[in-house]
């Protein structure tokens, strides 16, 4: 009685624990370097390379090729590429 | 963390391919890649105030708060100023109080008035440099900003 209660927990937690798993995957994007970043530029393929910033902050300095919408406004902007499978990647001034 | 923020945005609207640079400008510039800074504004000196002259100005500056939207409400200016803040008239806060997100100040900073000393201030004084900047360059001449931002105003 006891070991079929603890194989049923057992499953349980292994259960929950691919459950979690599968969750944190599907929120994880992948990450370039600056390197890899700038292959993928130099190649041509066509990528939307985002600046996030504000106006006056994309002016600054921003990586060239980029397009500026800043974040407050990307729900409603019509810059955004019309192919919803073209990739795209967002930068701003780090992780700090 | 904003490219973080914007790539969540970026998929809330269906993209399925979204990825991050999460290095950023100080990772190119590293790399040593070259940067578009075409339209990067002078460096002009801008003079800094700190928390107690920021409250002595409150009624004869006009202040502009960069902050976005968010942020005004997870922290009340009013709060953070104390009591004086409900001293002023309403008239005040109208005219002389002014929010304008940083990402709005290139297309609304008209209503900013020139005839005054300007304190502008941001939470923690990271944006507020490149704001100043910008007002000087449009023709602010008596503008300072905030050392530290507002969170660095004691209650």
């Amino acid at each position: 009685m006891l070991n079929r209660r603890s194989a049923l927990y057992f499953k349980i937690c292994l259960l929950i624990g691919i459950l979690l798993t599968f969750c944190q995957n599907a929120g994880a994007m992948d990450d370039y370097s600056a390197q890899q970043l700038k292959r993928l530029i130099d190649s041509g393929k066509p990528i939307f390379l985002l600046n996030p910033l504000s106006e006056i902050e994309f002016n600054e300095a921003h990586i060239p090729g980029s397009v500026n919408i800043s974040a407050e406004r990307i729900m409603k902007s019509e810059k955004l590429p019309k192919d919803k499978d073209m990739l795209i990647i967002t930068y701003c001034k780090g992780p700090k | 963390m904003l490219y973080k923020q914007a790539a969540r945005l970026v998929a809330n609207r269906l993209y399925t391919n979204v990825a991050t640079f999460k290095g950023g400008l100080p990772a190119w510039k590293k790399a040593g890649y070259a940067l578009d800074t075409s339209n990067t504004l002078p460096k002009y000196d801008i003079p800094h105030i700190n928390g107690d002259e920021f409250k002595n100005l409150l009624g004869t500056a006009c202040f502009v708060d960069i902050r976005t939207p968010k942020l005004y409400a997870a922290e009340s200016i009013k709060r953070k100023i104390g009591p004086k803040a409900d001293t002023l008239s309403l008239d005040y806060k109208k005219k002389y109080f002014l929010k304008i997100p940083l990402y709005q100040l290139a297309h609304q900073f008209d209503k900013i008035p020139k005839d005054r000393r300007i304190i502008v201030f941001d939470y923690r004084g990271k944006q507020s440099l490149v704001a100043s900047r910008f007002l000087v360059h449009n023709g602010y001449k008596q503008v300072c900003l905030l050392k530290g931002g507002i969170s660095a105003v004691k209650e």
